[in-house]
């Protein structure tokens, strides 16, 4: 049989990946969570997009640090961003994108109002280019974050339910989960559940401490990697003192004669 | 050393007790925006009795008498299970301040450029509420993610009632009878959670209501998926095929019906009745509470005006 071993450092080892292997299967099943969840009407409009990787993971991250720039009017906003960027970096081991892909040009048509305020008319439908009672999002020329308006009394209600039912699988898994809208933007932008009006990304992790609430301040700066970044950039000054001869030869724990006195022994041996 | 009925103390003791938990669970829900939103009422005897009266006021002026509609339908089988002495909890989940834009995010969701374009929107539905007299209920604009997170407690509160292995449906109907008689007045939107009876699958079944007929499912079928009944298109206006033989016979064709003509026209007539019977039930349970109504604020009209909407 063989094992596999698992621990959570070095990032990136086989080791590792050991353990990031089993949030993957978690986060399998937060998508099938997110299927079932309750949903207005019954009518299917969940999407998932499941996503591991160093390489992705950082190409995440880089979009929101990108996206962190776009609201400048927020300085929280900034710093959520370049937060949230540095846990999908280093300590996520899957991530999983729901979005909802009714909730631009499918409202459900029921006039709750929660979009407008008008109770009995589904306001959707005015802000778009409509065409035989359908809305048509290929006319949509929408320059912000995200093209709303969404059907929110029904749609996002959904998507609330798909999201819930993901992380409730999650903290029963005692997996560490959080959903982020900053990652959710940053897959969207980048192709992540292609269909959805609007995603969020749940990261998971299994790590020895929640790494989406146990941060420092300015965490973009002070985080894990970060830190052993900085320690690796000045530990070869340790070497580099002078007053050192060949490590051959000597050593500073070890005084001379003994040294001497080692060299004498096996030299009479050999004598 | 006492010796319970397990039905009637799981029915009512653990039904309370399984209400807690899902609050509990509603509140430890990892959220989007770092808010809590939400606000949580649990209902138990005579309150769940007011509400299912008010179900049944509104099943009396519903569109599909037969079924009573969707109060109607929901009345009925909450009244069969206090028939039936069998045990009923009611958690209520009503958001709190959706439709404040304070995140500041700008994200465009909700369709305004900024959360102050939004909110500028929000304080002119207000007072536009305010000016017809429906003050203390504002359907929207909702902004996006605050609703998203009110839906995730609202997830985790019926995760917790599944995972004690207890019946529960999330109704609206039974919110709608709560805002009604006067509860969680600042709150929208409302949910009712229904925890319990202590029978599996009693919200998809709903023995209490009549069954359908095979002609009536065969209607049913036709009104709601025409797309499955429908023939060759190739003259531009394909025959209803709405029997493998007779369709060929007497021939049909789909065609629009406005809504107009399938309600009877004396409906609005039966509005103002219903709306007073409604207003005794409310006063009723306002009064077993102590609460006194805020003059002008939180009205009935506010309330119905969510249900009937504008036009109504």
């Amino acid at each position: 049989m063989p094992d596999i071993f698992m621990t959570e450092w070095p990032p990136g080892s086989a080791e590792q990946h050991g353990k990031r292997d089993n949030v993957i299967e978690v986060a399998k099943l937060m998508a099938n969570a997110a299927f079932t969840a309750p949903q207005p009407g019954g009518e299917p409009q969940t999407e998932c997009h499941l996503v591991w990787g160093r390489k992705e993971r950082d190409q995440i991250a880089k979009k929101m640090e990108e996206l962190s720039h776009e609201n400048p009017k927020n300085k929280l906003w900034k710093k959520n961003f370049k937060y949230e960027a540095v846990m999908i970096r280093e300590h996520t081991d899957a991530i999983l994108f729901i979005g909802n892909h009714r909730a631009a040009d499918g409202p459900w048509e029921v006039g709750c109002g929660s979009c407008n305020g008008v109770t009995g008319y589904c306001g959707v439908f005015d802000k778009r280019s409509t065409s035989l009672g359908w809305i048509d999002m290929t006319e949509s020329d929408s320059t912000a974050m995200i093209d709303g308006p969404l059907c929110t009394g029904r749609r996002i209600s959904a998507f609330g339910h798909a999201i819930a039912s993901a992380t409730w699988i999650a903290h029963r898994m005692l997996v560490d989960c959080r959903p982020f809208m900053s990652a959710g933007l940053a897959g969207q932008k980048l192709g992540y559940c292609p269909n959805s009006a609007i995603v969020v990304a749940v990261a998971a992790s299994a790590y020895h401490k929640n790494p989406y609430v146990d941060i420092a301040p300015e965490y973009h700066l002070m985080s894990e990697w970060k830190a052993v970044r900085a320690m690796r950039q000045y530990y070869s000054l340790s070497r580099q003192l002078g007053g050192m001869l060949d490590y051959k030869h000597w050593d500073p724990f070890l005084d001379d004669e003994s040294i001497e006195a080692d060299k004498r022994k096996e030299s009479e041996k050999e004598g | 050393m006492a010796i319970y009925d397990g039905d009637k103390t799981a029915g009512e003791e653990g039904l309370l007790e399984v209400a807690r938990l899902c609050v509990m669970a509603a509140n430890k829900v990892p959220t989007l925006t770092g808010k809590k939103v939400w606000k949580t009422e649990i209902v138990t005897g005579e309150d769940i009795e007011s509400i299912i009266e008010v179900l049944e006021a509104l099943g009396e002026i519903s569109p599909d008498p037969e079924n009573k509609g969707l109060m109607g339908a929901d009345g009925a089988t909450l009244r069969a299970i206090l028939d039936q002495g069998m045990g009923i909890t009611l958690l209520m989940i009503g958001g709190v301040d959706l439709h404040k834009g304070d995140l500041n995010w700008n994200c465009g969701a909700c369709g305004f450029e900024t959360c102050a374009a939004f909110n500028k929107e929000a304080a002119k539905i207000k007072k536009q509420m305010k000016e017809m007299g429906a003050t203390g209920i504002q359907a929207g604009p909702q902004c996006v993610w605050k609703f998203a997170d009110y839906s995730q407690a609202c997830g985790w509160a019926a995760a917790a009632a599944w995972q004690n292995n207890v019946e529960n449906r999330i109704l609206g109907s039974v919110a709608m009878g709560a805002k009604l008689i006067g509860m969680m007045p600042d709150c929208f939107p409302v949910v009712g959670v229904a925890l319990g009876p202590l029978v599996d699958t009693w919200w998809y079944s709903r023995p209490a209501l009549p069954r359908r007929t095979r002609e009536q499912f065969t209607q049913a079928l036709q009104r709601c998926m025409p797309q499955l009944f429908s023939g060759f298109a190739g003259r531009g206006d394909p025959l209803f095929r709405y029997s493998a033989r007779e369709f060929q016979r007497n021939q049909m064709k789909l065609r629009p019906q406005p809504v107009s003509e399938l309600i009877a026209p004396n409906f609005k007539e039966q509005i103002p009745p219903v709306v007073a019977k409604i207003g005794q039930i409310r006063a009723k349970s306002l009064a077993r509470h102590g609460i006194e109504e805020k003059d002008g604020g939180h009205s009935l009209q506010g309330m119905l005006f969510t249900l009937f909407g504008a036009s109504g």
